[in-house]
């Protein structure tokens, strides 16, 4: 391991890690060096995860969580920090989305899109962040997307939710560089996980339903690297911005979209 | 050559006839209500403090500018649609939305409670959107209308103890994005306008006067002339944008 890399001695928690990207994200870590707390809705997907990274060899919790509740988050915050004695690192993976036209898109799944990908990741980043100032520094690492930054049509409430996340990472680096804690986002572009997959449910009833082949083309079909992203293919930027080889780098936003934002 | 307001030799004020819908009475969204009626339009006002806009109102009506409002009160989807109906019925149509409502609170990201966050979000980010599903829905039922969002420099660069606002301003730069790119070809255009705030500009930062190369922060009216240019037909293939109009700040 290039010693930059290295991430022994320190704790890192995932929240969102029973995803396809906080999975990897979790397991990375812990190769990394890392011990790892887990966090998500979904307890039975982090009970194996929790055994995969105990395999190797790295101290391993889980948590279920909710985490648009913020007192929960708070209690799960406090919790990892007695467990593990210190939170070096924060990785913020949950997130859902959904596609729908706009002009009609459903108040209930608006709020409850802001409210996890939103609201989730402000109660993470402050519960944590007030331990990383207390003990003098931490990296945290939010979970952008290419609609961060992108106008994308009918996926509104995503791209206001990721939109804001990117604009708190950026806030919260320049208000906590001076304690010596970096905040950075990744940016992916369309991933295979279960939630880069448009439910086939969306369209249904709509005036012209597109075809699965017309779908490829308005999404991976504009990625210069005309393919998704591999869940594996988002631990290289999460290490490298959990790691000494970031010291300097805060308030960053790393696409890892096959060249999509850069056309 | 495509028709537009620069050969057409019916050209009166870029504006005239059109009715414009602005929603928050404070400086800037009054200000940006006075350049539009300047302009042509009526301006229709609203705000959750009802004595703001009689003021408002009193200050349009002093200046000759056309002007009306509309009683405000938001809580969701359907009372943004309640809303917008109330001044489609009374002046006939929507061509212009402004969202100007905000309330900055300066504090450290410690220290903001989970209602202060809600409240940020609740006004910056569901109204804006609810508003653009009203409005945007009747526009792009007749093919054209302007909608323009009060957006800020904190929405795309970092500033200290701005969190719940900041985070809510990137969301609203999103929100125009996509807006921008889904209903272009349906005639309806989706902008914002980005300086600072209301609120940050009581309070500033000593640092954005000094590193601003206008010397200062830019004053509401100094907006207007943007808020016309995106309204009218001046900016029609513009859309998705989020112009800083910030006396060269962004641009270092």
């Amino acid at each position: 391991m290039i010693r930059e890399f290295d991430l022994s001695g320190r704790t890192a928690l995932v929240i969102g890690a029973a995803g396809d990207l906080g999975r990897h994200q979790a397991l990375g870590l812990a190769r990394a060096g890392a011990d790892v707390a887990i966090a998500d809705l979904n307890e039975e997907g982090l009970a194996s995860l929790r055994l995969e990274i105990e395999k190797q060899g790295r101290k391993a919790r889980h948590y279920a969580l909710n985490v648009t509740d913020a007192d929960a988050m708070d209690a799960m915050v406090s919790s990892v920090a007695a467990e593990f004695g210190e939170i070096h690192i924060l990785v913020n993976s949950a997130g859902i989305t959904r596609r729908g036209a706009s002009e009609d898109y459903d108040q209930e799944l608006f709020e409850r899109i802001l409210d996890i990908n939103l609201n989730g990741t402000f109660y993470a980043c402050q519960a944590v962040g007030k331990i990383m100032i207390q003990r003098g520094g931490g990296r945290i690492i939010n979970m952008g997307s290419i609609f961060s930054a992108s106008g994308i049509a009918e996926s509104p409430a995503y791209a206001m939710s990721k939109g804001a996340v990117g604009q708190l990472t950026r806030a919260l680096a320049v208000e906590w560089a001076p304690f010596h804690v970096a905040v950075n986002a990744i940016l992916p572009s369309w991933f295979d996980t279960q939630m880069g997959k448009v439910d086939p449910s969306f369209y249904k009833g709509a005036a012209k339903a597109p075809s699965q082949e017309e779908l490829k083309k308005r999404t991976v079909g504009r990625v210069p690297m005309q393919r998704l992203g591999m869940p594996h293919e988002v631990v290289g930027a999460t290490i490298f911005l959990a790691s000494d080889a970031a010291s300097m780098v805060t308030g960053h936003s790393l696409a890892v979209d096959g060249g999509f934002l850069i056309q | 050559m495509t028709d537009t307001i620069y050969n057409n030799p019916r050209r009166t004020s870029e504006l005239a006839g059109m009715v414009a819908l602005i929603m928050g009475c404070g400086e800037t969204g009054l200000s940006l209500a006075m350049a539009l009626a300047s302009a042509g339009a009526k301006s229709v006002l609203t705000d959750p403090d009802h004595e703001l806009v009689m003021r408002s109102e009193a200050a349009m009506n002093r200046n000759g500018l056309d002007t009306g409002y509309v009683n405000f009160c938001m809580a969701g989807r359907d009372q943004a649609f309640d809303l917008a109906e109330r001044v489609i019925h009374d002046h006939g149509k929507i061509d212009i939305l402004v969202n100007a409502l905000e309330d900055f609170e300066g504090k450290p990201a410690t220290e903001i409670s989970p209602d202060e966050w809600k409240h940020s979000v609740n006004l910056h980010l569901k109204t804006v959107f609810w508003m653009c599903q009203a409005a945007g829905k009747h526009m792009l039922q007749r093919g054209s209308g302007s909608i323009i969002n009060l957006s800020s420099l904190a929405g795309s660069l970092g500033f200290s103890n701005s969190l719940a606002f900041a985070a809510c301003k990137g969301g609203v730069d999103q929100m125009t994005r996509t807006l921008g790119v889904e209903w272009m070809r349906r005639g309806v255009r989706v902008n914002a306008i980005a300086a600072w705030s209301d609120g940050m500009r009581k309070n500033p930062d000593p640092l954005w006067l000094e590193r601003n190369p206008l010397g200062r922060l830019p004053d509401p009216g100094e907006l207007g002339g943007t808020a016309v240019y995106l309204a009218s037909a001046a900016s029609s293939v513009v859309s998705g944008q989020i112009l800083n109009t910030d006396g060269g700040y962004s641009a270092q």
